[in-house]
């Protein structure tokens, strides 16, 4: 195994890695910007080393500063987590070319899924099923047009370089395509300076599963089964599950095979996801790979008993693969909803700022993957992801009502959280059924009327409450023997300033 | 903490974030840990124990439910789960009708309610300053607070720099 690892990433992520080094006994390195000094990955880590400014493009992103970091602490591996440098060619490659390992896919399975063209056609030959669609590159807006009258309307009009919800439109009518097809090209040259595009058929009520696949160097590929991911807003996932609760079962192991047919098809090695598209008749079609460990994993590892982020680091230090096929098995039912600073009521507006109260659950069946702490910051730069909140039971109705009871409990105040909203779908009939699709949630929240404000007697009391901490804090302040600083709470010291300023 | 203390009953105004009208509050400190509050003309006697900086356990009747209380620009901001209720909580002698709060004895001092550093100064001598307005930013028990002019005026004096420290009572600022 590997002495020391060097850590690429940040938040949730960063904490998940270091804590699987700290399992495995190795060191770990951190990275960070300027804001993330005292960010809770670098307070855990072993050594950690400044890279720069606060937005990414200057510090996370900026390969050369990373390799110089892991070179000068002597960090043997570097774990990308996801996002930033995890699907990065030329940052394995450099990597290679410094004698530190990387811990994911080597770099020729990325770029083999990284190209949304290429991966179709690699797919195709593996006998995967792929939506159908173009399988070659559209040349000019005379070859898509007459393409899409092949493939037939809806259709969704996607670029070669995009993926995970980026560079995509749906074209309903024939009329629709130019704009579309405008949008699609200026977004794909500015996001990914690659303006290829591809068509797929649009799947009327699609449902979004995915495989869970790890592979070792010695040839060895095996799955986890599938998460359920339909549960998106604006093409971001923000309630998962597994098992899926409507896959039927034929369907499960098909899917998991074909899962496993896709990576060697690429000459896979690592923590891998294969997504599919499955319509309402259970038909499954490949979408694309992600070449990295998912943010989603904890609940693939709840339900099998696996631990994806330490296999990542056995397996890329050449270790065979911890687990047989068969010795992989679905037990129980896991569900993440991924706690966010954004206001849901406010068109989930980011809400970056200062976790003045956190309060996280615990108790039977709950895990919560932070990367904050009370008093830290959430910043502006990064993503706003507080935590993601896992709930495990021994069927699907006990991880829902565990998930409630966490909910409950999970107390997060100094800014917005989309909690009220886990709230709302963990109560909806719909999810309880299992009966939505992709579209659930732009059809469904009504931000307005599923606001539940503080009514009646429970007013009163919050109101009361305060009243009394203020009548509290003003006692103290005028108490000449009160001692400063170290005694008085942060919450009495505020008051004091709010009971005796004008 | 609470053993040989004596709080005097007090009397609020709560103004509400989301605009209803102000609302009466009335606070008669009871024994223990027990008040006797009002709102508007509505009774409850409520136990409320401090369990952590910004939290109180508060039982009302048997019932008991945990309360965070923070400050966000300006306003309290009262939670539980996934919900929050801002408002701002004025002292009646200090509050005219018509939604003002009157200004206080010593309005032409800006002085520390707490020990901290100042982070920032945000005007300068001779700026015209409106009620409200933030002047300094000062950060105590880890937190950025904001420090309001306490009426409106013209800033005569600056006594204080960002890094410097500063005990409760200190003058910061003078207004004319």
């Amino acid at each position: 195994l590997f002495r020391r690892v060097l850590i690429a990433n940040r938040g949730e992520i960063a904490v998940r890695v270091i804590r699987a080094c700290r399992d495995l006994g190795i060191e770990t390195v951190a990275v960070y910007s300027e804001a993330d000094r005292t960010a809770l990955h670098v307070r855990l880590a072993d050594h950690a080393v400044p890279i720069g400014p606060p937005p990414a493009l200057e510090s996370y992103l900026v390969k050369e500063k990373i390799i110089e970091a892991a070179k000068r602490t002597g960090a043997e591996a570097v774990h990308p987590g996801y996002g930033f440098l995890a699907e990065n060619t030329d940052f394995s490659a450099m990597l290679a070319d410094a004698g530190i390992a990387f811990i994911g896919p080597p770099a020729a399975a990325i770029a083999a899924m990284g190209d949304k063209v290429a991966a179709r056609q690699a797919m195709e030959r593996a006998k995967v099923p792929c939506v159908p669609g173009t399988f070659d590159t559209l040349a000019d807006d005379a070859e898509v047009e007459r393409a899409a009258r092949e493939v037939g309307y809806p259709i969704m009009l996607k670029a070669s370089a995009g993926g995970g919800g980026k560079g995509m439109r749906f074209v309903h009518r024939p009329e629709e395509l130019h704009a579309a097809l405008r949008g699609v090209r200026s977004e794909a040259k500015s996001s990914f300076g690659d303006d290829r595009l591809y068509i797929e058929r649009f799947i009327e009520s699609p449902r979004h599963v995915e495989v869970q696949v790890m592979a070792d160097q010695h040839g060895h590929v095996v799955h986890c089964f599938e998460r359920e991911c339909t549960l998106q807003r604006r093409h971001q996932k923000v309630v998962e599950e597994s098992p899926s609760p409507v896959l039927r079962e034929d369907v499960r192991l098909k899917m998991g095979e074909i899962a496993v047919r896709a990576a060697q098809a690429v000459g896979y090695v690592g923590a891998g996801t294969i997504e599919f598209l499955v319509d309402p008749k259970q038909n499954f079609y490949f979408l694309e790979m992600n070449t990295r460990i998912q943010v989603e994993h904890p609940i693939t590892e709840e339900v099998t008993g696996t631990d994806l982020v330490r296999a990542q680091i056995e397996v890329a230090a050449g270790l065979p693969l911890p687990w047989e096929q068969a010795q992989i098995r679905q037990r129980g039912h896991a569900i993440e909803c991924r706690v966010y600073a954004e206001d849901p009521f406010n068109n989930f507006l980011p809400s970056p700022g200062r976790i003045q109260v956190l309060r996280t659950p615990s108790g039977p069946g709950i895990r919560d993957d932070s990367g904050v702490y009370e008093g830290a910051v959430v910043s502006r730069f990064y993503d706003p992801m507080i935590s993601k909140l896992v709930a495990w039971g021994p069927d699907r109705k006990t991880a829902i009502e565990r998930m409630r009871r966490a909910l409950a409990e999970y107390r997060v105040h100094g800014l917005a959280t989309n909690l009220a909203f886990h709230h709302w779908v963990l109560d909806h009939p719909k999810f309880l059924a299992g009966d939505f699709d992709t579209g659930f949630i732009d059809r469904e929240w009504k931000p307005e009327a599923q606001r539940a404000p503080f009514e009646g007697e429970e007013r009163d009391l919050a109101i009361a409450a305060a009243a009394v901490a203020l009548t509290e804090g003003a006692a103290r302040a005028a108490a000449p023997a009160a001692p400063s600083g170290s005694a008085q709470h942060g919450w009495i010291a505020t008051a004091r300033r709010e009971a005796t300023r004008g | 903490v609470a053993e040989s203390r004596k709080l005097a009953p007090a009397s609020y105004v709560a103004e509400l974030a989301d605009e209803t009208a102000p609302l009466s509050v009335d606070v008669t400190p009871l024994a223990g840990s027990r008040f006797k509050i009002k709102v508007e003309e509505r009774p409850i006697e409520i136990e409320a124990e401090q369990v952590g900086p910004h939290t109180f356990s508060v039982r009302l009747g048997d019932r008991v439910v945990e309360l965070d209380t923070t400050w966000s620009e300006g306003n309290l901001v009262v939670g539980t789960a996934g919900k929050e209720l801002a408002f701002r909580l004025i002292d009646r002698r200090r509050y005219r009708a018509g939604g003002d709060a009157a200004t206080g004895i010593g309005q032409r001092e800006v002085k520390a309610v707490m020990p901290g550093k100042v982070v920032a100064v945000l005007v300068n001598v001779g700026d015209e300053v409106e009620k409200g307005q933030s002047l300094l930013v000062l950060e105590a028990m880890k937190m950025e607070n904001e420090v309001r002019s306490p009426g409106s005026g013209v800033v005569q004096e600056i006594r204080v720099s960002p890094g410097q420290a500063v005990e409760t009572g200190e003058l910061m600022l003078l207004l004319e």
